[in-house]
């Protein structure tokens, strides 16, 4: 058999996903209203898009099937585990920034974030956080007078 | 116009301007010496901050973090063997080689010079043919500018990654999202979801600073640790005559071809800076000694980087279409200031083109004096640990794409878009594509109604013109050409 390239095993799960996209943006293209050459409609160039997606997955299926899988990465450790954290941080950080308020929020976020990528003093995370996100209120809100929520603070 | 040029000194040599162009070149440094954070994610971090000052000294700033960027880039690659930025990957070969034989300080200091002269090669080369390409494509009518949009996008997408495939599937993504929102033609909510935050469509700033801001955390994130500077003893940041003698050569040819690489969709730094070691290792006496600490490997590569990180500003300003994924933030800049790149530029803001161009010679000056006389500065920064650096990073993104709108829902966007650019860099996908086409798509779809309309609905339209059949074909064989296994492998091998 003729190897076309080299792909992971990945690229096969991406595919699969890569076409069910496309088949929904398809659906709702045509639902939209695809209209005439002479007057596209607005799923027109979703369509044409989704359908030249939908292919090229399709491409990428069989390349993934047929072609030469490439070796497992090196065995170098990886620290997923702190991307987790930072999207849950961020999360919590989006619902809570309001209700609670800039100054708050920020801190409590800088001060998970300043110990995760490798544990430094818990004083050092503490006075960091703490001036950083007063600084960065007094920068934003009063010099660029950007609407900072205040939360349970009221500040100025 | 030399009445043009005096005009753009007149607009950037105000005190206001001269402040963000400094700003501007002193933040693209630091953030070029920074690992980790390439020139795209520094624009993308600064681009709200940005919004808060006028359209000219908005662009003057956002374009000194951009070749600001390229010379910081090298620093870190001489010093430490890891590229600032994806352009200086060729100087680590030979830049930590002469660091290592105690000659860092020639090696920083050909880095800045060639730099300038290169950097100042390619603003004389934007001024004289900015001007006659708008007057060309004024020509333009709706089915040539479609088919050229189109075979930039192809183009760019081709030279992007090793899987031109994954290029091509992520710029279709890019279109897709930008497409999202209200159809201004017959007023159909297109994918919103009922949400009417995204009637607008999807914001460009949560998306940026997403794709590139965030997603470059996350990728730092999972890594180990980060590699110390090395004990080197930085001397005499000048050349001997040896020296300059077998750079001269390297900074003239690395700035010619940076120059013509950077004007090619999808070229920019990383390909000039290769392409220029190549040739430079091709035309050396010898050849065997590039990878031991030769001066002409440093010096060419960058002075190529930076050709082109200039030249690449013709196409965006000429004919308003960003030919990287770095230079269309600067699009996207501009398009939130309300100034439309391209033919109509000239005439239409004239300030903003003659004023970047004017501020690029102040900024190559400010940079040499920055990167010459300051790299001890630039050493101790590199020192900050990146547990200090990368929270900040991620606070900056926040309060950026929060003060547009004052809308939670643009930081969720923005969570969303760093987690696929994350995804997307991991599984060998190129999110620069994925932003050029989401940039250029509603003008592609634009004009497309518009040739369509013209054409009574004819698809022919695109063929009988001579220009627009001429770049449809080119488009058409290299998307074809990935196919070939034959051509798909040249392809791979040369990127």
């Amino acid at each position: 058999m003729k190897h076309w390239s080299v792909y992971t095993g990945s690229d096969l799960w991406i595919s699969l996903i890569l076409m069910i996209f496309s088949g929904y943006v398809i659906h709702g293209a045509l639902d939209l209203g695809v209209g005439t050459p002479r007057e596209p409609g607005s799923g027109f160039m979703f369509l044409g898009t989704a359908t030249l997606l939908g292919l090229l997955a399709i491409a990428l299926f069989f390349r993934a099937t047929l072609g030469r899988r490439q070796a497992a990465g090196s065995a170098e450790r990886t620290h997923g585990w702190r991307i987790l954290v930072v999207v849950a941080a961020n999360f919590a950080y989006i619902f809570l920034m309001t209700p609670v308020g800039y100054v708050l929020c920020t801190f409590a976020f800088l001060f998970l974030l300043f110990q995760i990528y490798e544990k430094g003093s818990w004083i050092g995370a503490v006075a960091w956080s703490a001036a950083t996100s007063v600084l960065s209120y007094l920068l934003f809100s009063t010099l660029l007078q950007v609407n900072l929520p205040q939360g349970l603070l009221r500040l100025g | 116009m030399w009445t043009d040029i005096l005009y753009g000194f007149q607009v950037a040599l105000t005190p206001d301007n001269l402040l963000f162009c400094f700003l501007g070149v002193l933040l693209g440094t630091l953030m070029g010496v920074l690992p980790g954070i390439g020139p795209a994610g520094a624009m993308a971090i600064l681009l709200p901050i940005s919004l808060q000052i006028t359209p000219v000294g908005s662009i003057i700033m956002l374009a000194g973090i951009y070749y600001g960027s390229m010379y910081g880039g090298s620093t870190t690659s001489i010093l430490v063997s890891i590229p600032g930025e994806a352009a200086s990957v060729m100087t680590c070969v030979d830049g930590y080689q002469m660091a290592l034989k105690g000659k860092a300080g020639p090696a920083l200091g050909i880095c800045a010079i060639g730099s300038f002269i290169a950097g100042t090669f390619s603003v004389v080369g934007l001024m004289l043919l900015a001007v006659p390409l708008a007057a060309a494509a004024l020509k333009f009518g709706p089915p040539e500018f479609f088919s050229l949009v189109l075979m930039g996008l192809v183009l760019a997408t081709y030279l992007s990654t090793k899987s031109a495939l994954k290029a091509l599937m992520s710029a279709l993504l890019g279109m897709l999202l930008s497409w999202v929102g209200i159809d201004l033609v017959n007023g159909t909510n297109r994918f919103t979801f009922d949400l009417l935050e995204l009637a607008d469509g999807v914001g460009i700033v949560p998306l940026i600073m997403g794709l590139f801001g965030i997603a470059e955390v996350f990728s730092e994130l999972e890594k180990s640790a980060v590699k110390t500077v090395s004990k080197v003893e930085i001397t005499n940041l000048l050349p001997n005559r040896e020296e300059w003698r077998q750079s001269a050569g390297a900074i003239t040819r690395g700035s010619l071809l940076g120059f013509f690489l950077g004007m090619i969709p999808g070229g920019g730094g990383i390909i000039a800076s290769f392409m220029s070691y190549i040739v430079e290792k091709k035309v050396s006496k010898h050849p065997e000694r590039f990878g031991t600490g030769e001066i002409a490997g440093v010096a060419g590569p960058e002075s190529a980087n930076n050709a082109a990180a200039g030249s690449a500003l013709i196409p965006l300003l000429s004919l308003g279409i960003p030919m990287n994924g770095t230079v269309s933030l600067l699009f996207a800049a501009l398009m939130i200031h309300g100034v439309r790149p391209g033919p109509m530029l000239f005439s239409e803001h004239p300030d903003v083109f003659w004023g970047i161009v004017a501020s690029m010679y102040v900024g190559n000056v400010m940079l040499l004096i920055l990167n010459l006389p300051l790299i001890g500065m630039w050493v101790k920064v590199l020192k900050v640990p990146y547990r200090i650096i990368f929270p900040l990073i991620m606070l900056f993104c926040i309060i950026g794409v929060y003060a547009i709108n004052l809308k939670t829902i643009d930081l969720g966007l923005m969570l969303a878009f760093g987690i696929l650019g994350y995804l997307m860099r991991k599984f060998g996908f190129d999110p620069a594509p994925l932003c050029l086409a989401f940039i250029l798509g509603p003008l592609l779809e634009v004009a497309m109604r518009q040739a369509l309309l013209l054409s009574q609905g004819s698809f022919a339209i695109f063929f009988t013109r001579p220009l627009s059949a001429v770049c449809l074909g080119i488009a058409l064989v290299l998307m074809l050409s990935n196919f070939i296994p034959f051509f798909s492998r040249k392809r791979e091998k040369m990127l």
